[in-house]
């Protein structure tokens, strides 16, 4: 197979977050962008005269490559702004893979911004309106995930209490990571009693507002050994979409996930039985349910049943989302990027108190629209070449 | 005739909606202009609580074999179930459904 040439070719050699949180107004996205790039090349030990691929998606510009590029002054000679929404960055992966394989460029830059919290707390969009779905006036995009939920629990007997341990583990995990935004305890029975937004999804079955930017260094594998920091390679990744509109999904309990996650693991030669870590886009609960199934943790239908009893909380049967994910670290309205960076410090073992024991594999998983764009990507240490 | 319009395609029979060019199954140019007859199940079902009230939001799947989302009206938001039967009607320029 032709993809087995990016098996290994390309490793993440540098990663970085901006300042996380709620960084106060008149702070724009570009800024964060800066901050994270500047840190992931040090990180990295490379200059900005190095960056020669520019891997963006954002929520503010319409143009974003270029808006970026100027901010930052870089000068790509390859230039990718792919909007596949949260799972850009992933799906920037395995792109940025085909590009410095093919010797188009030598140093992607994968970053992303946003100030979405300060700006009033909204979820900042460019998504357009569906006609055929404003008149019924669905909260964008929570009333599409609860649609979702409430098809899974209605076909596989999911509860809401199976729902609301997704979020005590996010937040278990999130108490043994100093930047996470929300810290305090969440019990199952304050998931439940919290605020309903669309049923059968309350406030804390949702992912967080806040503002952070992040940027991660891709280069090929053979610059990255050389480089100040242990490389994670990329050993798989896919990505596909089907639909866009929810109404469009022909069965909304299945996602291209399933494809994207097949293609990632036949390009890495490996299964969900060799990952050690998962990161999950999470930004309502049943998300991970849904994927965890799809990826093939489980079999579909299992996903309440796999998360119940802390079943990916810390001590778990399988760690997800170790820094607290878009439920309890940060959610500046596209996580992707946050997943991959999270990955890679498991793999380097720099996870402080929530680093798990042996970390070969990790697995990353981004999603995008109303469950419509996925994109997956299987990291490993230099030993899994 | 109270449903939604949709289109047939002519060679790979798929229901299709909203209207397209190209058939999305077959890749066909030849679709020919339907209305349903508005009998539909509900495939999945949520309530939204907004800050001026509650309603409703459902996904139905119309017999002819689409989907569209829409409202349920006439019953309690939190009382429309997954598999209940509906019956489009006009509600001004929006198609809603009603249980039946």
């Amino acid at each position: 197979m032709p993809s087995d040439r990016l098996r290994g070719a390309v490793a993440v050699a540098g990663v970085a977050e901006s300042r996380l949180g709620e960084v106060g107004p008149g702070v724009t996205p570009l800024e964060l962008i800066a901050e994270a790039m500047a840190a992931a090349l040090d990180d990295a030990g490379l200059r900005k005269g190095d960056v020669d691929g520019l891997f963006t998606a954002s929520a503010y510009y319409g143009l974003p490559g270029v808006n970026v590029g100027e901010e930052l002054g870089v000068r790509p000679r390859y230039s990718d702004s792919t909007n596949l929404g949260g799972a850009s960055f992933v799906s920037h992966l395995l792109h940025a893979a085909a590009a410095i394989t093919a010797g188009l460029c030598e140093v992607a830059l994968v970053v992303y911004a946003s100030t979405q919290r300060s700006e009033g707390g909204g979820l900042r969009s460019v998504v357009e309106a569906n006609p055929h779905e404003a008149p019924y006036r669905p909260r964008y995009p929570v009333s599409m995930f609860a649609l979702a939920a409430a098809r899974h629990m209605h076909e596989y007997g999911t509860t809401r209490e199976q729902l609301a341990e997704v979020a005590v583990a996010a937040r278990a995990w999130a108490r043994l990571t100093p930047r996470a935004f929300a810290r305090d305890p969440l019990t199952i029975a304050d998931v439940l009693a919290s605020r309903m937004v669309s049923s059968p999804l309350t406030v804390r079955d949702c992912c967080l507002v806040t503002d952070g930017g992040g940027a991660v260094i891709v280069t090929s594998t053979e610059r990255a050994r050389a480089l100040r920091r242990p490389p994670a390679v990329l050993l798989g990744a896919g990505e596909a979409h089907w639909h866009r509109a929810i109404a469009q999904m022909p069965d909304i309990t299945t996602t291209a996930a399933v494809d994207s996650g097949a293609r990632a693991y036949a390009m890495a030669g490996l299964g969900p039985a060799d990952v050690d870590v998962v990161a999950l886009y999470d930004a309502f609960t049943i998300n991970p349910i849904v994927f965890l199934e799809d990826l093939g943790f489980c079999a579909k239908g299992e996903g309440g049943p796999f998360v119940a009893g802390g079943g990916i909380a810390p001590g778990g049967r399988l760690p997800v989302n170790t820094n607290g994910g878009g439920l309890s670290y940060t959610h500046p309205g596209m996580l992707g990027i946050f997943l991959v960076i999270e990955a890679v410090r498991q793999l380097r073992g720099e996870a402080g108190e929530r680093q798990q024991a042996r970390v070969d594999v990790a697995l990353v998983h981004g999603n995008g629209g109303a469950l419509s764009a996925q994109a997956t990507a299987v990291l490993g240490t230099l030993e899994t070449v | 005739m109270t449903g939604p319009a949709f289109q047939r395609c002519e060679d790979c029979r798929a229901a299709v909606h909203p209207r397209r060019v190209l058939c999305p199954v077959c890749g066909s140019r030849r679709l020919a202009d339907e209305r349903s007859a508005g009998r539909g199940v509900v495939y999945s079902t949520t309530t939204v609580h907004a800050r001026d009230g509650r309603y409703n939001v459902a996904l139905v799947d119309l017999d002819e074999g689409f989907r569209i989302m829409s409202e349920v009206v006439g019953v309690a938001p939190d009382d429309v179930r997954i598999g209940m039967d509906v019956r489009a009607r006009a509600d001004g320029e929006r198609i809603v459904f009603d249980a039946v």
